[in-house]
């Protein structure tokens, strides 16, 4: 067995690089907040050669960050984007048909292993566009990467460890704003909402004004014993019931009473994401709102 | 994953501490030797994974597997120490990271020991899989075709023994076009290979075994003086412009674009294509840099037929990837305004 690291030249190279490496490595710092470009490893994908890049912030909720995951493997399929060798993070490629949306609570910042130059991330948005619009330009080399055999298990493999990072995180329902009225008479401080309902194609459209807090509806959150979760959202001097079911069976529950309004005119309408918003707008009667819903009586007053 | 053997030299690289060879190079020997088994390959000779000089040695009887465990060092670990040494900090271990490093290093030896075979392989069965899609073929297995995959015509029962597959294939083994496009890598070369499959279904052929016919062609291929006269860059791994084009549109292989007047009229006409119609702005400027960037190359009297792709992309500042895509971005816009043009013609 032939030692070559018996060669006192090879020696002095493995010497200089890892103290090239160990520069480098103390280079890289920390961050308080995620950024476009912020490269992160993830437990499920641990012992893999995997990072994950957060190229795209959701334009209507800041707090979600769409991650594509990023490897070595040398194959470039139609939907990755490799980026040129000169940059200090290559070999790298970044597949874009592997992504999901994370909340910014779910990424472990002490997890962060550098930040990926702007226009890599940006091709990497620019391809996500491409793909929602079937405009994903085919090459040769794509087409026969999908056709190895190693990249298609490669591909399978990564897409188990993004199922599983979107189902641990998809598990427990997500902080998305505090509400911004008096919220004196209740405990519950936070809206939540589950987050099955984004898809990639959100993460498709790179332009767009991001919505501040006060565009979103302010709501809260009701204490309540049924599986998906009940809201009251404010709409000015009106409020809307609404449910996200918990399951595609969960059905929303009864609402009994509401003053200021006959009941039995109204129903639960069901938009196309699966949430339900009740037909008619509760009314303030003398600065409260009341109803009695899944037998459970809400007075609720309003500064 | 018990052993932490590339974690504890990873470390100790970065610590400054690694005095002691002996643990990492047997460890190294043992996990490579593992994997050339499991890729079939360990009683195969070393050329197959690129060794030319020990030709029909075998792997314990010379220096071939000092030589790739000493590669496999400097590309799995010695390359990636950065890498490694931040996913060890972060994780705590490196050694998943490393183990499949090596899996990819190995596989890309044995894509380039023996490219021609391996393209050939993959094209009869992707021209295979395509028949029996579209229900032209039929095979009786139910997982991913391999070497062992018999392909049957529809309502056969057995494949032609290998003498007479010889005789159905003889006249394309003849044909230096059909040689010359199915050792390539690309859409056009499994298409070109279902056709002809499907025609000697129609001629009488029961059927093939895929490695049979993938060993037939393949061989052929090897022949001397045919892959040179096939493909003459391919010996440097260097892949000129033209044949960046050809990828996208090696059905249609024409030689229009053969002069260097005619390459300046056509950067000129893309150019104009570029802008009226890439609509992404980042992807717009980097093609059109692109294109200045050629233009600039034909007017120094570089032959650009002859540039590399890395050449160009390194000096562009993309990935060679990049470059091709952009060069099908064209190909799709250029395609689709000969399709206009020949409408409003008629």
């Amino acid at each position: 067995m032939k030692d070559f690291f018996a060669d006192p030249q090879f020696q002095e190279k493995l010497r200089r690089s890892a103290a090239e490496a160990r520069e480098k490595i103390a280079d890289i710092g920390t961050v308080s907040e995620i950024g476009s470009g912020d490269c992160f490893f993830i437990p499920e994908s641990d012992d893999l050669p995997v990072r994950w890049v957060a190229v795209l912030q959701h334009k209507d909720n800041p707090s979600l960050w769409f991650l594509v995951a990023a490897d070595e493997f040398s194959q470039v399929g139609t939907c990755d984007v490799e980026i040129p060798e000169a940059n200090p993070m290559a070999p790298l490629v970044m597949r874009c048909n592997l992504g999901l949306w994370a909340h910014q609570d779910d990424i472990d910042l002490t997890r962060y292993v550098g930040r990926l130059d702007a226009e890599s991330v940006s091709n990497a948005r620019s391809r996500l566009s491409e793909m929602v619009r079937g405009e994903v330009p085919v090459t040769a080399h794509g087409v026969v990467a999908e056709a190895n055999d190693d990249y298609r298990e490669w591909m399978a493999e990564l897409s188990v460890v993004c199922n599983d990072i979107e189902t641990r995180m998809h598990a427990e329902p997500v902080v998305l704003y505090r509400p911004v009225f008096d919220t004196s008479w209740t405990e519950l401080s936070i809206v939540a909402e589950h987050r099955t309902d984004y898809s990639t194609s959100l993460a498709a459209d790179p332009t767009g004004e991001m919505l501040s807090a006060a565009d979103v509806p302010p709501a809260l959150a009701l204490e309540s014993k049924l599986p998906g979760e009940l809201l009251l959202q404010r709409d000015g001097d009106e409020f809307d019931l609404v449910y996200f079911p918990s399951s595609q069976d969960d059905q929303p529950p009864r609402l009994a009473k509401a003053v200021g309004l006959k009941v039995k005119d109204g129903d639960w309408v069901m938009g196309p994401d699966g949430v339900c918003t009740w037909s008619q707008t509760l009314t303030l009667v003398d600065g409260h709102v009341s109803f009695v819903i899944a037998g459970k009586a809400y007075d609720i007053a309003m500064s | 994953m018990d052993e932490q053997i590339f974690t504890t030299h990873v470390r100790q690289r970065l610590d400054d501490t690694f005095d002691d060879s002996r643990e990492i190079l047997t460890h190294l020997h043992r996990v490579v030797r593992q994997r050339l088994k499991q890729m079939g390959i360990w009683n195969l000779p070393p050329k197959y994974l690129g060794f030319e000089e020990y030709h029909d040695q075998s792997w314990e009887g010379s220096a071939a597997m000092d030589d790739l465990v000493q590669e496999a060092y400097l590309a799995c670990i010695e390359k990636r120490l950065e890498k490694l040494g931040q996913h060890l900090e972060i994780t705590g271990s490196c050694e998943g990271s490393v183990h499949r490093k090596l899996k990819w290093f190995l596989s890309d030896r044995q894509e380039k020991g023996n490219p021609i075979a391996r393209r050939v392989f993959r094209n009869v069965r992707s021209a295979s899989e395509s028949l029996i899609e579209d229900g032209r073929a039929e095979c009786s297995c139910s997982e991913r075709l391999n070497a062992k995959s018999i392909i049957l015509a529809v309502g056969q029962q057995s494949p032609e023994p290998t003498e007479v597959l010889q005789d159905l294939f003889a006249d394309v083994l003849g044909d230096p076009v059909f040689l010359k496009t199915v050792h390539q890598e690309s859409p056009g070369s499994w298409q070109m290979m279902a056709t002809v499959v499907e025609a000697k279904f129609s001629q009488g052929m029961s059927g093939y075994k895929i490695g049979e016919l993938a060993k037939l062609v393949g061989e052929t291929c090897k022949r001397p003086g045919v892959v040179s006269e096939a493909e003459p860059m391919a010996s440097n791994g260097q892949k000129s412009i033209l044949e960046i084009l050809a990828d996208s549109r090696t059905e249609l292989p024409d030689s229009r674009y053969q002069q260097s007047d005619d390459l300046e009229s056509w950067i000129a006409k893309l150019t104009r294509h570029a802008e009226t119609s890439v609509r992404n702005a980042q992807i717009r400027k980097r093609v059109l840099n692109m294109l200045t960037a050629l233009a600039v190359l034909i007017r120094e009297g570089e032959d650009i037929r002859q540039l590399s792709r890395r050449k160009l992309a390194d000096k562009l500042g993309v990935s060679k990837s990049t470059l091709a895509e952009d060069f099908a971005r064209l190909q799709t816009y250029d395609l689709m305004q000969e399709a206009s043009e020949t409408e409003t013609e008629s």
